[in-house]
This record gives C-alpha cells, structure tokens and sequence, in this order.
C-alpha cells in the first residue's frame, strides 16, 4: 500500500517546487512528482506586441542566477528572425559573457549542495571560501563583458554592444587563470565529498538513481538551434502527461513539460557530456562531478576565447526590422534554453515561446527518484539544479 | 616632516574645504609643463600613478582643437597608458561629462584603482555614488584617488563658442589655449595673438546650474589643483587626505614637483579665500532668492522630505 509523502518547499536549490512522493512500506518510492510551485510571470504573454529590443532585455529577468543564458537565446531567436549576422568578435564576446556566467552559477550549486555531503564545519568554510572566490571571477567576466553583472546589458541583438580593453582582455586572462587553479582543487574536492557519501551510504555511483530517458544538447559551450529538431519536441499541460488520476499534482505545477519523441529528456552538465564526448552517464551522482568537470571545460574555453578575440573588432551589427519566425537556442548551466520567436515587419513580437532549461528535467528528476529510498529524494533532485 | 609638509601652510576650513596643507608647485618635466595649463600638477600625478601602479586607469577629458564640426569641445575618456595622459592635459572651459565614463572605466577597461579630475560637482557626485552607489555597482571601492580643480563657473560649448568667436573676435578652430585669470577671459591664437575680455562680459554665459553651487576648490577631493593664488606656470595645490599627501611627498622626494610655500608668491592664498568667500556669498545670495519662490535647496532635499 502506498503511503503519499510531501516535500514542500524543497530547498538548496534555485526556484520553488515541491516533491510528492508514493512510497512502498520500507520507504521505498514507487512514483515521485516534482512539482515546479514558482509563480507564472507571463513572459511569452507579455512578449506580444512589444518590440524585439525590448523583449530581447526583459527575458533575463526570468532569471536572476541565469539572466545572461535568456538574454543570449533572445538575441539568438531575433537575429534568426531577422536574418541578423552578429560579427564574429560579438558572437566571441556572447560565448564569453555567458561562460563566465555559467562559472559562477556551477560553483553556486556546489554551494548548495555542500550540506548534503559535508559534515565537518571547517571543511565547508574552507570550501565555502574558495567557491565563493571562483564566482568572484566569474562574476567579474560577466561585469566587464556585459557590462554588468546581473541582466548584462551589452547583450544585444546583433552581438554586443561594446568590445573590451586590451587592458581588461589581459586582466581577465589573468583572472582566469586564477580560478583555473582554484577550480581545480574544488573539482578534487567535489569528487572525493561525492565519492565518501557513495560509499558512506552503501550506493552505487553507477546505478543510484540512473534513468533510461535520453539525452539532450546542442554545443558544449553556447547552443546549436540545427542540432535541435523542434518536430520532435511537444509540449504538453501537467494534466494530460500525469493523468486525471493525479490531477491534484497536476495542477499544482505551474508551466508545462516538455517531451522529445513523446518522452522526457535530460539536459544540463551530463547531457552536454553525453552527447558530445560519448561519456556514460552513471548514476545521478555523477553529475555534480561533471558539471564541476563542466566548469574547469568552461574556464578553459573563456581562456581561448580570449586568445582569439580582436578588442578592435566590431561586435555590433546593424539591422532593419522584418517579418520571421527564429528559434535561438543556448546551453544554459542547467541545460537547453529555447526561445522562440516571430516578429512582424515593424519588429514588434506576434508570439514568443520559451522552454527554459531546468523545464527539461523536472519529469527526469521523478524518474531518477522512483526507485530509491525517500530519504534520498532531496538529495537526488539537487543533483539537478533545477 | 617631509619637504612638502614644511611648507605646507593651513587655510581657512570654511572657505576652502577640510584640508592637511596648501602650497603651490609645478612639474619639473618640461614635456608637462609645455602641455599643461598651469603646473602640470594634474597631468605629473595621473603619469606618476600610471607608471608606479598606483592607478590602473584614470579619467580625464581630451579635446581636438582642429575638429572640423566642434573644435575644442571636449569628451571624457579612460586613459590607462601614461603616455597618452598629456593628450587630456589643458583646461577645457566647459562642460565634460567625467563621470559619465566611471562605470566604464570599472567595466569594460576592468580597472580596479580609478583615479579622475573633475569639477567640484563632479568630484561631489562621485563621493555620493561611493556612498549609494544606485547604477555604481562595484565602482565605489575601485576609486583611488579624485582630483578636483578650482572651479568658479562653467560654460555650455555654445557660451564659450559665442565668448571667443563674437567677444574676442577669434576662430574656435585658431584657439591654442584659454584662460582666466586676473579679472579676464584670455584667448591664445596658434599664430601668437592674445585677445582678453573682462571676466564681467562673460557672465551671460555661463550654466544656470553654477548659480547655486557653493564649493570653489572642490571641497570632496583628495586633492584640489588650481591656478588661482599662484604665479604663472604654478599651481595652487591643496592637499586633503593622508593618501594624496603621500603621494605628492613621494613625487617631491624623487624630484618631480618642485613646491614652495604659498605664502612666498604672489597673489596667494588670499586671493583664493577671497574668491571662495565670493562664489559661496553670490551664489548662496541666489539659493535664498529660489527657496522664496518654493524651489528646493540643492544638496538639502532631503530634509524637506
């Protein structure tokens, strides 16, 4: 016999959810929904029949961890609308910018995290410090390339709206430099804090919470609209995917779910690695360790950035409205972020769909929990960092 | 004591603005002098502070005397190369947006120890972004050091325009330098001529916003330079804070500003006591003629709030 259990609000994660669990009677969950309880904003309503720019800039305050991923598939969905051509430095600048905050928004979450596998005080403030040290920099490339930290404003349609120095293109290398040598000592630590908590707890970090649903990405580093067949994704009410049976879950998630080929999928850190470097996923443990893998790749790729930017060339393009339908596409920290996007003549928007990234995985979450013990659920969900 | 602190003398607080000395100096580098206004005080401490680290970006305005469509009027830009500092050096009489380069310069140049010259508005604008830095976010802890100038009034580019083409009779485009000094407006030409007007002649043209300012020598700065109460090719320099003092005793030590006590030159600190009396005196005189008409007392808003 099932015994109904809930977890609300959950916590240490971004957003507001919670977790309704059926478990058996050694605890054991038998169907889990994770409900997403954020508030409806009503962005792609209020997208309509409001000019490009202007949308373009409200949609990063869907996020205020992730503005710079909504900003950039804005961008993106507008230039293909239009049939805009950032210039090469811009596109390099947009990479940039939004690495730099997917640094900061990784490390973030291993903030979060941290009670769950730390126990020792002194441990997690030496940790806590050095994180925290790492999102400075990271914070820092979004400040000087965006131009502001939090909704960076340099994030245009056309590219950027400023190139850097070459004075601040040199600090910046250096800078990240700094947090390669910081990350890589967090990287050892998560690996370790995530592998002592497997075995504390007698689990498998192959099969705890593994799923059989698919994987999902589009580039490594910043979102490739042509790898993302959107025939094959639907997006369907809570009521119709959990069924009349379970209305009253159903209707207390807010937005819908997005399927490909019917099922859901995962995106996020371990996808990107999935699908592009042909890792096994392992259990759900395995993606703290691979978004933090994740994080050194992203380091990296800012320090090549750099290398290859010209702080003279153009980032802006010009452009005349005109009518279109663009999808732009952006690997977000937490996974695919989709915007789309139809503009009329005068570039004022007629319609405007977003499937942001953690939307994904909310159906994932349930199936990595189903099956392992409720003392686990939270655990397994932060895995996410949804 | 160091050499600049013997000779330091104190002024009056009220007039001039808390301060640790005055004194009067100029550079002892003659590529500064040859492009500065009057002792290069400005342009030797941003060089200094570029080439010893002390700063990493400084704001300052440049202007092109021979631009085509606005020769002279001047735009604010971030300098973080020495070399490129004489380029800003001369005094621009009008209006340059400073501040409006300040979060850029933190941004896109990335610089973390800021040094800027601005008016005494500007300068006070700045202390008040470091105090609630509403649209500074991440400036107020990167500024290192503010310059201000001694400032009695200042001048729309069309005023100053209409002052050197009509009153003295001279092309914008054929100005080499102004100034003001000695109760006139003086206007050099490239070609030698010197053309002057009384300072009185040139009232009609200055900001409405300068009628309710009360601050002379830029009463918020780390240092103030100016011409006034110095002889030609020297500069009044008032010292406030612990760190411009410490930076003008190194410049001293390694001999590159040359200081004497102001009570040794003439016109002296006198004249400038003077003249602040006057601007605070004029200009207060014009806050208390808007209070009777309802207007709200600058910098005092608040309290009617």
């Amino acid at each position: 016999m099932s015994e109904r259990a809930e977890i609300q609000p959950t916590t240490r994660h971004e957003g507001h959810a919670k977790l309704v669990l059926y478990v058996d009677d050694e605890g054991y969950v038998e169907r889990a929904f994770y409900l997403n309880t954020s508030a409806i904003r009503g962005f792609e309503a209020m997208a309509k029949g409001r000019p490009a720019e202007f949308v373009q800039v409200a949609v990063m305050r869907i996020c205020g961890i992730c503005q710079a991923t909504h900003g950039t598939a804005s961008a993106e969905a507008f230039e293909r609308a239009m049939g805009i051509e950032p210039p090469r430095d811009g596109r390099l600048l947009r990479e940039l910018c939004a690495l730099g905050n997917r640094i900061q928004s990784h490390v973030l979450h291993q903030l979060l995290v941290l009670d769950d596998f730390v126990e020792d005080e002194k441990e997690k403030v030496e940790a806590v410090k050095r994180i925290q040290q790492i999102r400075k920099i990271g914070q820092y490339v979004v400040d000087v390339v965006g131009g502001e930290g939090i909704h960076p404003p340099n994030i245009r349609i056309g590219g950027m709206a400023e190139n850097i120095s070459e004075s601040a293109r040199k600090r910046l290398y250096r800078r990240l430099r700094e947090a390669r040598e910081l990350m890589e000592e967090q990287h050892e630590f998560m690996k370790e804090v995530v592998e002592r908590f497997a075995e504390e707890n007698d689990l498998d970090m192959d099969e705890f919470g593994r799923h059989d649903q698919p994987f999902l990405a589009t580039h490594p580093t910043y979102g490739d609209p042509d790898r993302l067949d959107l025939d094959r994704v639907v997006e369907v009410l809570p009521i119709e995917y959990y069924g009349e049976e379970h209305k009253e879950e159903a209707y207390e998630h807010n937005g819908q779910i997005p399927l490909y080929d019917g099922v859901p999928v995962e995106v996020g850190p371990r996808s990107r690695y999935v699908v592009f470097d042909g890792v096994d996923p392992r259990g759900v443990l395995y993606i703290h360790i691979l978004r933090s893998q994740e994080t050194l790749a992203a380091i990296d790729r800012c320090l090549n950035i750099l290398e290859e930017l010209n702080t003279s060339g153009k980032t802006l393009a010009e452009w005349e409205p005109r009518a279109g339908t663009g999808v732009g596409v952006h690997e977000a920290p937490r996974g695919t972020n989709v915007h789309i996007a139809r503009v009329n003549e005068k570039g004022i928007v007629e319609d405007y769909r977003i499937i942001a990234a953690s939307t994904w995985n909310f159906p994932v979450v349930e199936k990595a929990i189903e099956g392992e013990h409720q003392d686990y659920a939270e655990v397994i969900m932060r895995c996410y960092d949804i | 004591m160091s050499e600049l602190e013997e000779v330091m003398v104190k002024g009056d607080e009220e007039l001039l603005g808390e301060h640790l000395g005055v004194f009067t100096a100029r550079s002892t580098e003659r590529r500064i002098l040859k492009a500065a206004q009057d002792g290069g005080i400005v342009s030797a401490v941003m060089i200094y502070g570029l080439e010893e680290g002390k700063f990493d970006g400084v704001i300052a305005s440049v202007t092109d005397p021979d631009d085509p469509e606005e020769p002279w009027k001047p735009r604010p830009v971030v300098i973080t190369d020495p070399d490129e500092v004489l380029e800003a050096a001369g005094t621009k009489y009008t209006y340059c947006p400073n501040v409006s380069v300040l979060k850029e310069a933190v941004r896109r140049y990335g610089c973390e120890r800021v040094a800027m010259v601005g008016t005494p508005c500007q300068i006070r604008a700045v202390r008040k972004a470091q105090l609630l830095p509403v649209g500074m976010r991440h400036v107020p802890d990167k500024i290192e050091l503010l310059i201000g100038i001694i400032c009695m009034e200042n001048f729309p580019y069309e005023g100053l325009k209409t002052m050197v083409e009509q009153l003295c009779g001279v092309w914008m485009r054929e100005v080499a330098k102004m100034d003001i000094g000695k109760g006139k407006f003086w206007v050099y030409t490239d070609d030698g001529e010197v053309k002057t007007i009384p300072i009185d002649e040139t009232h009609p043209f200055e900001g409405e916003p300068c009628h309710v300012c009360t601050d002379y020598c830029a009463e918020l700065s780390d240092l103030t330079a100016g011409s006034v109460g110095s002889p030609d090719g020297w500069s009044t320099v008032i010292v406030r804070t612990e760190k411009a003092l410490e930076l003008l005793n190194e410049m001293v030590e390694q001999g590159l500003l040359e200081v004497k006590s102001i009570e040794e030159v003439k016109p002296g600190l006198g004249l400038v006591e003077k003249l602040a009396q006057a601007k605070k005196s004029k200009n207060q005189k014009e806050i208390e003629e808007r209070k009777e008409l309802g207007l709200p007392e600058p910098g005092k808003v608040h309290e009617q709030l």
